[in-house]
């Protein structure tokens, strides 16, 4: 599902200016396209970083003359890096001579050539993207209908980061990393580490049919299972209440917050 | 008859990849396959020792990836079965002497040969691993019951789904019943519920198998062996053959056969099985 899904939101958020790409490239799991300010590289969220890193190197070294010196943007929309995971990227790049502007720069960019082109002209501006609709990613993610949905489980090593929320059809087990900037939700058995809420929102909750994490983390809390403790067999829900990571058994049908 | 390759692998050093790939390979060619086992932990080889095949090497994978021999000079015949053949690792060199390629290539040229090429993969996920499994047609995992050793058989399947092979099977190696039983150690259906894949064989902790290994004697010709039978089972179990999991049906105790009766509790190993 990834690949094309992935385009396509860049598209999408790239906004309404689909006459003005120059170039577009997918392979595998990484999408890098021209546009109008320059490269833009879009990750996959689902794929572990090495593969992507792979895949990056694989296109680079297909045409290393057309991108030496290039500027890239990274979307990270879809997906955040680890600091490691960008200076492993940073590093790829530099050996093709190419470096990293950081995707707020080109939202600045885009603003700046919006507010020219609409005083310089009215005709010539409808491609635009209207800054409202720009800075919904920065609401909260769950309002956005962008939902990571994934049906299998997610094995020991294997990382999932997303801006918005991930439901999962599937166990999580220990030793994989889920971390959405929205809510989690498992259907299976939660046994591995989650961060729903990052970096910082507050509201999100985590919920599974069985809640047994080796850590959990919503926003900036950090929470771990009472030692000795066995899992309840029963779906429960954690989320932030007072300041504190709440768990609780999810009886009535319905979230306890709110 | 179609020739399968198959891998043996685990992530986890020392839970007994060798000793199961000699053991598999020996009950296969015991039952008139012509098999191959290949030791691809090439710099860290051991499975010629434990078919004690150590002493008649002279040129190994490596010499025939780099065309220093051909591969039939390079297959070491075992001492007893006529259908079994060794080839041994390069103990000299390291991982990085072979790439993919090349094993791809190999596998190939081996299965023109053989009905079973059965593949002792190095511990690790790196270059070794990933070349032991990408001429495979199969994938078996090696598990001990152990909270580290199902992490990294868990981290292992995740590659092995992602490197686009089938769903790999399992099998359970060193288990105590008795452990399992009391609480003190994972048991069957603890490891099947991380893992979630279909079991292969269950094998117990088995004393006689070190006495084994050092004579470079598979345990599978011992006939009293239980650890020896339940690779047999395994082996069958490859051919295609319905032989029931009673590895581990020492006596089930109390609370697990009124678990049973009533039809709660872990889920039975038995339905796990594949024909």
């Amino acid at each position: 599902m990834g690949t094309e899904d992935t385009s396509e939101k860049v598209t999408s958020a790239e906004g309404s200016n689909p006459g003005r790409e120059e170039k577009q490239s997918v392979q595998g799991y990484i999408a890098l396209k021209g546009t109008r300010n320059g490269l833009l590289l879009t990750l996959e969220p689902e794929t572990p970083f090495s593969e992507l890193l792979n895949a990056l190197s694989d296109r680079l070294a297909e045409a290393p003359g057309f991108f030496r010196g290039a500027s890239l943007a990274l979307d990270t929309s879809r997906r955040m890096l680890r600091v490691n995971e960008r200076t492993q990227l940073e590093d790829l790049l530099a050996h093709y001579h190419m470096s990293v502007t950081p995707l707020e720069q080109i939202a600045a960019m885009q603003q700046k050539n919006g507010e020219q082109q609409s005083v310089s002209s009215d005709d010539t501006a409808p491609d635009i993207v209207p800054l409202s609709e720009a800075n919904q990613a920065q609401r909260d993610p769950r309002e956005i209908d962008d939902t990571l949905f994934i049906r299998r489980t997610i094995r020991s090593g294997q990382a999932i980061h997303h801006t918005s929320s991930i439901v999962i059809l599937g166990d999580v087990n220990p030793g994989a990393e889920i971390v959405a900037g929205g809510d989690i939700i498992v259907w299976g058995v939660l046994r591995g580490m989650v961060h729903a809420g990052y970096p910082d929102n507050e509201s999100a909750c985590v919920c599974s049919l069985q809640l047994a994490p080796v850590q959990l983390r919503i926003a900036r809390l950090l929470s771990r299972p009472p030692e000795g403790a066995g899992a309840q067999p029963n779906p429960e829900t954690a989320a932030i209440k007072n300041g504190r990571i709440v768990v609780e058994t999810w009886a009535s049908g319905r979230p306890s917050r709110k | 008859m179609e020739s399968r390759v198959i891998t043996i692998t685990s992530g986890k050093g020392g839970v007994g990849k060798t000793t199961t790939t000699a053991n598999i390979g020996t009950a296969l060619a015991m039952q008139g396959k012509k098999v191959a086992v290949v030791d691809s932990d090439i710099g860290l080889r051991n499975l010629d020792a434990v078919l004690g095949l150590e002493n008649r090497i002279v040129y190994d994978l490596v010499d025939v990836v780099e065309g220093q021999c051909r591969l039939r000079q390079a297959l070491i015949k075992d001492k007893r079965l006529p259908e079994l053949f060794l080839l041994p690792a390069a103990q000299t060199r390291d991982k990085n002497a072979v790439n993919s390629v090349q094993m791809e290539q190999l596998c190939q040229q081996l299965r023109a040969e053989f009905d079973f090429v059965l593949i002792d993969s190095p511990a690790g996920i790196e270059q070794g691993f990933r070349n032991a499994i990408v001429g495979a047609d199969e994938i078996i995992i090696v598990a001990n019951p152990e909270m580290a050793s199902v992490r990294d058989a868990d981290r292992i399947i995740g590659l092995v789904e992602a490197a686009g092979k089938p769903e790999p099977r399992l099998i359970l190696n060193r288990l105590r019943a008795e452990m399992a039983r009391r609480g003190d150690m994972m048991d069957v259906a603890d490891v099947l519920e991380v893992l979630g894949i279909d079991l292969l064989g269950i094998v117990p902790e088995d004393e006689m198998i070190i006495v084994a290994t050092n004579k470079g004697e598979p345990i599978v010709y011992d006939k009293h062996s239980r650890a020896g039978r339940s690779f047999l089972n395994a082996a069958q179990r490859i051919m295609g053959e319905e032989v029931p999991l009673n590895e581990i049906a020492d006596v089930p105790s109390l609370l697990e056969r009124l678990r049973r009766l009533v039809g709660f509790g872990p889920a039975l190993a038995e339905k796990r099985v594949r024909s």
